[in-house]
């Protein structure tokens, strides 16, 4: 199995704050990657920094290594643009842009230079159909995303992600402001993705982790407590923090 | 008196204070209107000042004015946008900034008359346009920094901050982000500030007094490089240089000078509510 992501001693502060102290975890290709721990423990800024989407907050500064491919994404000569653009994102709550649900998902690849035409309707109809969401809105392609529901939303999120083809894929809480229904068809639409994309998610649901990751990273406090495959991370947990944080006793 | 009591007094005190403000604009515009409606017709539109302007219409007044607003517009507007999307997108919180700012608020602060003087030293003489339409509108354009500058850095600032962190996300550049989800958004809110400084601009006197109006041409401007007569500048010297002057014309240049001046206010008032009434967010 290969690595898409190796971070080696990886530290971010704000300003003063060591807000990740000293990680080092392995994120596999085409397989989930979870992130748990309570609130503050650094795992949204962790995910945040696999796209240096940190660097848009004033004071922020990060040393040692994240190697996508064997890249190091933090070397001076990082066209942070063009990492973005390998790296999406999909966000907590639903944020499609005030625009048609076709805008949405066309504008990625049309900052990327793609001409309106055949190639960006095909491109959208497929993101559309990744993300579970064409045969439902398939004849409401000029209508606002924000007639959607929110489950759509999400999904509408994700098919704008994928459309500029990234190789990783990043979710922070993306069921948090979901209903269970609209949950659960997020969480299979993970699955299906993870056949062709690398997804690494920041929860707070346990279960989720559980039910869809393949691998999971316990946060406490700025370090990565315990890494390691989900159900062994979940049945045999190998560090009594980890333990008593699962089990719902620390937290 | 109880506190029911009380409170319905303060209600009406304060309704009637609201109410204060909104009579002297009132009785001015009625008492304008009222004078000068009767002057008003196509002719006084229209016409060339005849009879040392005793006689005749305001035409080269108007369209001197209307030269001026389109020459101050196309200043300011890209200046404007320009100062208010780096203060707003650009800008770090350092000296340099605030610098800017406090340059910006002081700018406010300026009497017109000052900048008046310092278009004729600036852009008069030094560059030697001469008294002109060029040298009024670029004088005129600096006096509408200040307010185009602040509202149009407010309309950029109330854009949510998620759409550009989404647009980011999706490998858009810090310039496309602000080029397709924050001006197609902030446009309307800029536009209001652009009229409202237009408006403020119509009406001013001082700042055109040595940069570029004239007291009578039998001619109108026929570039950038003429003077012409304005409607501020060609009121001042009907009520005060002209000897023997109808107050009927007098009258009828105010009101045509306020209803410009009210109506570029209406419509960015009308801009701003249309805008809100569409924002899905």
């Amino acid at each position: 199995m290969e690595n898409k992501i190796d971070v080696r001693d990886f530290n971010f502060f704000y300003s003063s704050f060591h807000a990740l102290k000293g990680l080092t975890m392995p994120i596999r290709e085409r397989q989930i990657t979870a992130l748990i721990g309570p609130s503050g423990c650094g795992k949204s800024t962790f995910l945040r920094s696999l796209n240096r989407m940190n660097d848009t907050i004033a004071g922020t500064r990060a040393t040692g290594e994240v190697l996508l491919d064997g890249e190091n994404i933090y070397a001076p000569d990082m066209d942070v643009t063009e990492l973005r653009h390998r790296v999406g994102m999909v966000f907590q709550r639903p944020n499609p842009f005030p625009q048609s649900i076709f805008d949405n998902v066309a504008f990625g690849p049309r900052v990327l230079g793609m001409p309106a035409g055949k190639g960006l309707n095909k491109l959208v109809q497929e993101s559309l159909e990744d993300a579970g969401l064409w045969t439902e809105i398939k004849h409401r392609l000029r209508d606002s995303a924000l007639s959607l529901n929110p489950g759509q939303q999400q999904r509408l999120c994700i098919a704008r992600a994928i459309a500029v083809k990234p190789e990783v894929i990043l979710m922070d809480e993306p069921c948090s402001a979901l209903d269970p229904v609209a949950t659960f068809r997020v969480e299979e639409l993970m699955r299906v993705l993870a056949k062709e994309y690398t997804i690494v998610i920041v929860t707070h649901n346990m279960q989720q982790a559980a039910r869809v990751s393949d691998s999971t990273g316990f946060f406490w406090l700025g370090e990565l407590v315990e890494f390691g495959p989900t159900d062994q991370l979940f049945a045999m947990p190998q560090e009594e923090l980890t333990e008593s944080y699962i089990t719902g006793r620390r937290g | 008196m109880n506190r029911q009591q009380t409170n319905r007094l303060a209600i009406g005190v304060i309704t009637g204070l609201a109410i204060l403000v909104v009579i002297p604009i009132a009785l001015v515009i009625l008492f304008v209107f009222y004078n000068g409606i009767g002057t008003i017709n196509w002719e006084f539109i229209t016409a060339a000042p005849r009879n040392g302007m005793r006689e005749g219409g305001i035409w080269p007044a108007l369209l001197g004015t209307i030269f001026l607003t389109f020459g101050t517009a196309i200043i300011s507007f890209p200046l404007a946008i320009g100062a208010a999307i780096y203060l707003s997108e650009y800008a770090a919180d350092n000296r340099m900034t605030r610098m800017v700012r406090l340059a910006i608020v002081n700018l406010a602060g300026i009497p017109s008359i000052v900048y008046g003087l310092f278009g004729l030293g600036a852009f008069v003489l030094f560059m030697q346009f001469g008294t002109s339409i060029l040298a009024g509108s670029l004088t005129l354009g600096i006096l509408t920094l200040p307010v185009v500058i602040s509202t149009a850095e407010e309309a950029i600032s109330s854009v949510p901050q998620q759409f550009r962190t989404v647009s980011l996300s999706l490998g858009a550049t810090r310039w496309q982000t602000i080029r397709y989800q924050v001006l197609p958004h902030a446009l309307p809110g800029i536009l209001t500030g652009v009229i409202l400084g237009l408006g403020r601009a119509a009406g001013e006197t001082a700042p055109i007094l040595f940069t570029v109006a004239a007291f009578y041409l039998p001619n109108l401007p026929r570039s950038v490089f003429d003077q012409t007569m304005a409607l501020p500048y060609h009121l001042y010297v009907i009520s005060t240089q002209v000897p023997g002057m109808p107050l009927s014309v007098q009258y009828g240049t105010a009101l045509v000078l306020l209803l410009i001046v009210l109506s570029l206010t209406l419509a960015a008032t009308f801009v701003r509510t249309s805008m809100r009434r569409r924002r899905e967010w």
